[in-house]
């Protein structure tokens, strides 16, 4: 078509070229064309040039009833959007009537478009603008009647009423509900910004509402095109790999939070680099846990940020109330790093003596209060900031908040670096080392282990020129054992078996030498390296000197316990988490007897521990991970009635517990352990009615937490763990149907995960079980070489294979397929 | 006004328009307004003269304005302004036909609606075929200029114009048959 009126044209061009004198009407009669232009616009719209230039009210023409226009809004672009008066002959209305540039003109995509229609026009929400009608024109072009909000912009409304950041978080959280609602309708917005978001007033108090959903996009819709605004668009959406999904919407959110929070100084913050923005946010009085919340939020990679609005609003409001915001509380870094290094001891005190007293929260306020001081005064004095790194350290470590040191850690590293050692005095360099060691355990406690490392091999480096100096020696060596604490930790973590073991072996003998000679300042350094050694030889299977690390690690808690100078509490504690590696230990390669009797004892001295202490949340946490563990052991022994009420207590306990601190999930975590644990007991004594109960509470507590932390497969693995204990009791008590139903869903949960990460052994278990009972065997016997391999087919597998007539696979194992 | 920044903003989206540029239009448009409902007194039942309008328009100029320093590219100006106004009137009053379903397609608004937003089509793709003949066009048609006035604005000479406008038409008749 184009190419054929171009055609005409040319010769239309070339004519009028040979002969200019030529008459325009008789040229296009001659051409066939009996239409012609006429010579002035007035003649071809004469009421259109009138009614242009003529007030409106008085003219009452117009070719619709139901519609009269009364400005046009907006024009060129996306979209022409027009502000009108709707009348239905009873009641008039001020509407907005909204034409999008966009055509459709394919049948599917009319259809598709209208659908959409439909689907907005059934978001009936306070927050987000009404749809009274929609449609499309014969061309294609799409077209909305909106409701009219008579309102400002977000950004201009804020910036008017000179609003605090604390009202600008109430705003963005109502923009989270309505979002909440809109994303429960499987609908995305995508195109979040300050223009498409108005205020309305209602009895002064303010109401966002969320405008323009024009290129709103209903969730798992796959389509190639970009959508929203730079800065605002999360990355996902400009790259359209997958289709974007809520996270996109929370990413915009995110931005949209820190482009009021900036108040307009620059017009997009989302175009700035995370590091521009961060300080502009501190130049408008952010808080670093504002900006803590702003940054999860706008996170590049969609996994990190908030997986939803919900979870942004929480901590939103955790913010205003002034509570620990989901990173800290939820399952922080510090656990996870703990957890990770301590394998074996995924529910012993070293773990919990690391993150349990993270939830007493009403301590945030004075130390958020605490840090707003010190962050201050750390400009006029170096000083401070090694203050800030040791005591204060020890303070918001035990409430979780180390993170707020970050960037303080990073300042004094920098400065430290900047230092002239050559002008530096014998004091000098011992204060630099302990200022590196410092920062290191900042780092290292927020998962940053190669900076920990650095900090570390710095401090070190600092303590060489002490070394020909013999008055410096007791200062160094007590501050060296401290250092090698640390640094053997990150070297633990990288796997470094040897590197591990020559660092705590020079550490126990440094340490050692300062003790013999009454110079160790704090024995529990010690006493931390001999735990570590003897849970290092633990790992690596050499049983014999863990055994003797683990020992003198107990016998030196046990001498200072016998010393009326120290703090007893501490080392009741300290031994009572010896004797916890202990047991474990024995579990592995003594006997199991004595493992019980050390966890006995171990639950005896965490309960004098308490009693000193009643309540220190973090002890009342390790006694009842310490009962648990010894009705687990019991039952190992197969003495149920002697299990049984150890198990019962640590449920009681652990109920208790969950009533004074209802939201930590890994307190929640470790109740879910325990009622299994009850369930296995009551199981095995054959009273299934009961232990189906505590399977299923367990069950529950598993599902929240897998459904809290969607990509948390250990989360994801006990769950499924779960579902199969109750699974195969309910096959046991003949509900068939109901077992059935659970295996599937144990399977179904489990595949993916197991696609993913396929030499996980834990995992391929998991997965083993469900699908045998589901009686898929090909697909099973594929998981089975595995499970051998890794020494997993144990007597749970041994027994599932019998119980299927499948005991041939076992007698094949060894040989060749 | 420089005759390089006219044929710019003829040759732009309204969006893309310099702010001094939508200023001199807002001029324009508020005087055109202005004008025409005095005329619409003088002329009733007659319909109104587009060259009485933008005349007058200069006239109340003098005096006032800051960027037209010559008549001629005031009219081109107006041309454009006029083109513009007509166009988005237009396009209202087609599109509420889209938004009830009752509307009365016979009223002459819709048709000459019609008729000027299909014009506008065509005048779209004559730009990218040739720029002048599109401007010339919009001068003739929607100011209602003299051809001795839009050769001087486009630096061209009289018979050309002449030319143009006579191939504009006819090609602009081609296309709509």
């Amino acid at each position: 078509m184009k190419e054929d009126i171009e055609k005409i044209w040319a010769q239309i061009d070339a004519d009028f070229e040979a002969d200019d004198a030529q008459d325009v009407t008789e040229y296009l009669i001659k051409k066939g064309w009996n239409k012609g232009v006429e010579n002035g616009v007035a003649d071809l719209a004469e009421s259109i040039v009138e009614q242009a230039f003529i007030e409106q009210d008085t003219l009452k023409v117009s070719p619709s009833e139901k519609y009269r226009i009364i400005k046009q809004l907006d024009f060129g672009g996306q979209s022409d959007i027009y502000l009108a008066e709707r009348s239905d002959g009873i009641y008039h209305k001020t509407v907005i009537i909204k034409f999008i540039s966009q055509l459709h003109h394919h049948a599917g995509a009319k259809q598709q478009f209208l659908q959409e229609m439909q689907m907005l026009a059934d978001l009936n929400h306070p927050g987000v603008v009404g749809i009274l009608d929609g449609g499309l024109t014969d061309q294609g072009q799409p077209w909305l009647v909106l409701d009219y909000i008579e309102g400002e912009h977000i950004d201009d409304y804020c910036l008017k009423q000179a609003a605090s950041n604390q009202d600008i978080i109430k705003l963005i959280i109502d923009l989270c509900d309505a979002l909440r609602f809109v994303h429960r309708r499987q609908v995305l917005h995508l195109d979040i910004k300050p223009s498409n978001v108005l205020i309305k007033r209602i009895n002064q108090v303010p109401h966002p509402v969320l405008i323009d959903f024009g290129i709103a996009k209903k969730q798992q819709e796959q389509d190639d095109a970009a959508y929203g605004t730079p800065g605002y668009a999360a990355p996902e959406t400009l790259k359209s790999e997958s289709p974007p999904d809520i996270r996109a919407d929370v990413f915009a959110l995110g931005m949209l939070l820190a482009q009021l929070i900036c108040r307009n100084d620059v017009s997009n913050v989302g175009l700035l680099s995370s590091q521009d923005r961060q300080e502009l946010l501190s130049k408008h009085k952010a808080s670093s846990d504002l900006q803590a919340i702003i940054s999860q939020a706008t996170q590049k990679d969609r996994n990190y940020r908030y997986q939803d609005t919900e979870a942004f609003r929480n901590d939103l409001n955790r913010y205003l109330l002034g509570m620990p915001l989901s990173m800290d509380s939820g399952l922080p870094q510090m656990i996870w790093k703990g957890v990770k290094r301590h394998k074996m001891l995924v529910t012993a005190a070293s773990v919990a003596m690391i993150f349990a007293i993270y939830f007493a929260i009403q301590y945030t306020q004075e130390i958020r209060q605490l840090q707003r001081i010190t962050l201050q005064e750390k400009q006029q004095s170096d000083e401070l900031m090694n203050y800030m790194l040791d005591e204060l350290f020890e303070e918001l470590a035990k409430i979780g908040r180390v993170d707020v040191l970050k960037s303080v850690t990073e300042k004094s590293v920098n400065h430290l670096a900047s230092q002239d050692p050559r002008a530096m005095t014998d004091l000098d360099h011992l204060q630099t080392a302990k200022a590196y060691m410092n920062a290191g355990q900042v780092f290292d406690a927020l998962e940053l282990s190669q900076q920990g490392k650095q900090a570390y091999l710095k401090a070190k480096e600092n303590l060489k020129p002490l070394d020909s100096l013999p008055y410096a020696q007791v200062n160094k060596d007590n501050l060296l054992g401290e250092i090698n604490i640390g640094l053997s930790q990150v070297l633990s973590s990288e796997g470094q078996e040897e590197a591990t073991e020559k660092i705590l072996t020079e550490t126990i003998r440094i340490t050692e030498g300062l003790q013999e000679l009454g110079m160790l300042k704090n024995p529990l350094t010690l006493w931390e390296a001999y735990l570590q050694l003897g849970w290092h030889h633990l790992e690596y299977g050499k049983d014999r000197t863990a055994k003797d690390n683990i020992d003198a690690a107990l016998m030196l808690s046990q001498a200072m316990l016998e010393d009326k100078n120290q703090n007893r509490a501490q080392w009741l504690y300290a031994h009572s988490h010896g004797l916890q590696l202990k047991a474990w230990y024995e579990i592995d390669f003594g006997t199991l007897d004595t493992g019980i009797q050390d966890l006995t004892n171990a639950v005896s001295f965490a309960q004098e521990a308490i009693s000193s202490d009643p309540e220190d949340i973090k002890k009342l946490n390790n006694r009842r991970i310490l009962l648990n563990q010894l009705g687990y052991f019991l039952l190992e022994k197969q003495a149920f009635d002697v299990a049984l009420p150890y198990a019962e207590e640590a449920v009681k306990q652990g109920q208790q517990l969950q009533l004074k601190v209802p939201k930590n999930l890994e307190f929640k975590r470790e109740l879910a352990v325990s009622y299994s644990t009850l369930g296995e007991v009551l199981q095995q004594l054959g009273n299934n009615e009961s232990a189906l109960n505590y399977y299923q509470a367990s069950l529950n507590i598993s599902e929240l937490l897998a459904t809290q932390d969607k990509n948390n497969y250990s989360t994801i693995n006990d769950f499924a763990i779960d579902i199969l204990l109750v699974a195969n009791l309910n096959h046991q008590l003949g509900y068939q149907k109901e077992a059935l139903n659970l295996w599937h869903k144990a399977a179904d949960l489990m595949r993916p995960i197991q696609e993913k990460e396929p030499n996980n052994k834990y995992y391929n278990h998991t997965l083993f079980v469900a699908l045998v009972q589901l009686k898929k065997y090909l697909e099973a016997k594929v998981l089975y070489q595995t499970l051998v391999d890794n020494g997993m087919d144990d007597q749970q597998i041994k027994d599932l294979l019998v119980q299927h007539q499948l005991s041939a696979w076992e007698n094949n194992k060894k040989g060749p397929e | 006004m420089e005759y390089q920044q006219l044929t710019q903003a003829l040759n732009q989206k309204p969006n893309d328009l310099s702010d001094h540029q939508k200023q001199d239009l807002t001029y324009v448009y508020s005087h055109l307004k202005k004008i025409a409902r005095s005329q619409r007194f003088k002329v009733k039942g007659t319909g109104l003269n587009t060259t009485a309008l933008v005349n007058e328009a200069w006239i109340k100029s003098q005096g006032s304005a800051k960027s037209f320093n010559d008549r001629n590219h005031f009219f081109a100006y107006c041309a454009l302004a006029m083109r513009h106004i007509l166009l988005n009137e237009a396009k209202k009053h087609r599109l509420i036909t889209y938004v009830d379903n009752a509307a009365d397609f016979e009223q002459p608004l819709i048709k000459e609606a019609d008729a000027l937003l299909d014009l506008e089509r065509h005048l779209e793709k004559l730009k990218n075929f040739s720029p002048r003949l599109e401007q010339i066009f919009t001068y003739k048609f929607f100011g209602d200029m003299e051809f001795d006035a839009i050769a001087e604005v486009l630096n061209v000479s009289e018979r050309t114009v002449f030319r143009d406008w006579k191939k504009a038409k006819a090609m602009l008749a081609a296309a709509m048959q």
